[in-house]
């Protein structure tokens, strides 16, 4: 199974409140293929966390209102499941800055002042590591798709061949009422089954699957 | 191309004003704006007058003590400064936070004044920037 999914570009979040670095970082970064937004205040930065969820934030450290490392633990549970990359930008680089900056999930560390061409190489370097990890996702759900997908080619395919022999065998050989009988409650009881499965389908918000010899993982319905 | 406008920008006017920058830092800024003397002009012109404002409250800060105030417009001014190539800038402000953090209030407020020549020298070389640049 293929993903014909369409690839968006990454978002890029910078927020350093001295726009003298955001002019250089956006002007660094406009030739890579990504979407870059810029805040200055706090305000701003939480309405692109809403408005526009970043896949990397290019973080200050030291900022009036909050600094850098609390806003990351901020954006991560504003953004929930989407995941977010955090780089921090900053000339503040005691060992226990950067062992704090790693702890909460940063995955890369710039010194001010930065080379321009340098940033640019890292920040490849991050939107590269994001882009894997979407493949990996990406590979996951295409899984988890084909689970689902196979568990009810099978268990549609028991109930839907039942009734289809029941329907064959009422067309050539019904001869009594007790028989026609027989053939339509198959039927019936294939039906239903087929509507369970269904309605199993549509609530479903958890699943288990069984390995089958020379088959793909096969989802439990039962 | 973009190495000869940068001969022609550079014999100008930036030598005119060289203690002011780093020249290695001010080239790599120079290209990554392709040359630009609209986009260069407004990066320092926004540097000049956020650090303007921002001089005032480290001379509070100095006068009152509160390291906590200077240490953050000190960080600011020394990140920005430091990555467009202002040498006398990044220097001055490292003078200044040795004087202070030495408790000597008196030689901090003497190199904010001149922080302030730089910022002078700066805006002055921006305005024969512009000057030059018009069509």
């Amino acid at each position: 199974m293929k993903s014909k999914k369409k690839r968006i570009q990454p978002v890029i979040l910078v927020f350093d409140d001295n726009p003298v670095i955001t002019m250089i970082v956006k002007k660094a970064l406009s030739t890579l293929a990504c979407e870059i937004h810029i805040a200055h205040d706090l305000k701003i930065a939480r309405e692109l966390l809403e408005s526009n969820p970043p896949d990397l934030i290019l973080l200050d450290v030291v900022m009036p209102k909050i600094n850098g490392f609390d806003f990351a633990r901020e954006a991560r549970k504003t953004l929930g499941e989407h995941e977010v990359s955090i780089v921090f930008v900053t000339n503040k680089v005691s060992l226990n800055d950067l062992e704090f900056a790693y702890d909460i999930g940063a995955i890369d560390y710039i010194r001010k002042p930065f080379d321009l061409a340098e940033l640019k190489i890292r920040v490849e370097s991050a939107l590269r590591l994001i882009d894997v990890k979407k493949d990996m996702r990406e590979k996951e759900w295409l899984s988890g798709m084909q689970a689902t997908i196979g568990s009810v080619v099978h268990n549609f395919n028991q109930p839907l061949t039942a009734a289809i022999f029941s329907a064959q065998m009422l067309e050539r050989k019904v001869k009594s009422q007790e028989e026609l009988k027989v053939y339509v409650d198959d039927i019936h009881r294939a039906l239903k089954k087929l509507k369970e499965l269904i309605a199993k389908l549509e609530h479903m918000d958890d699943f288990t699957t069984t390995e089958y010899p020379q088959h793909e993982d096969i989802l439990d319905l039962d | 191309m973009v190495q000869q406008i940068y001969k022609r920008f550079n014999r100008s006017i930036l030598e005119s004003h060289e203690t002011q920058f780093e020249i290695q830092e001010f080239k790599s800024l120079y290209e990554v704006f392709e040359g630009s003397f609209t986009e260069i002009s407004l990066l320092y012109r926004t540097f000049l007058e956020r650090t303007e404002t921002q001089l005032q409250e480290i001379e509070s800060s100095i006068k009152t003590g509160d390291k906590e105030i200077f240490g953050r417009i000190f960080h600011d001014i020394h990140g920005a400064s430091s990555n467009i190539g202002l040498r006398l800038i990044t220097t001055t402000l490292k003078d200044m936070k040795r004087d202070l953090y030495k408790e000597n209030p008196d030689g901090a407020i003497g190199h904010l004044k001149l922080l302030k020549i730089a910022l002078e020298d700066l805006n002055d070389w921006l305005s024969k920037l512009q000057e030059r640049m018009q069509p």
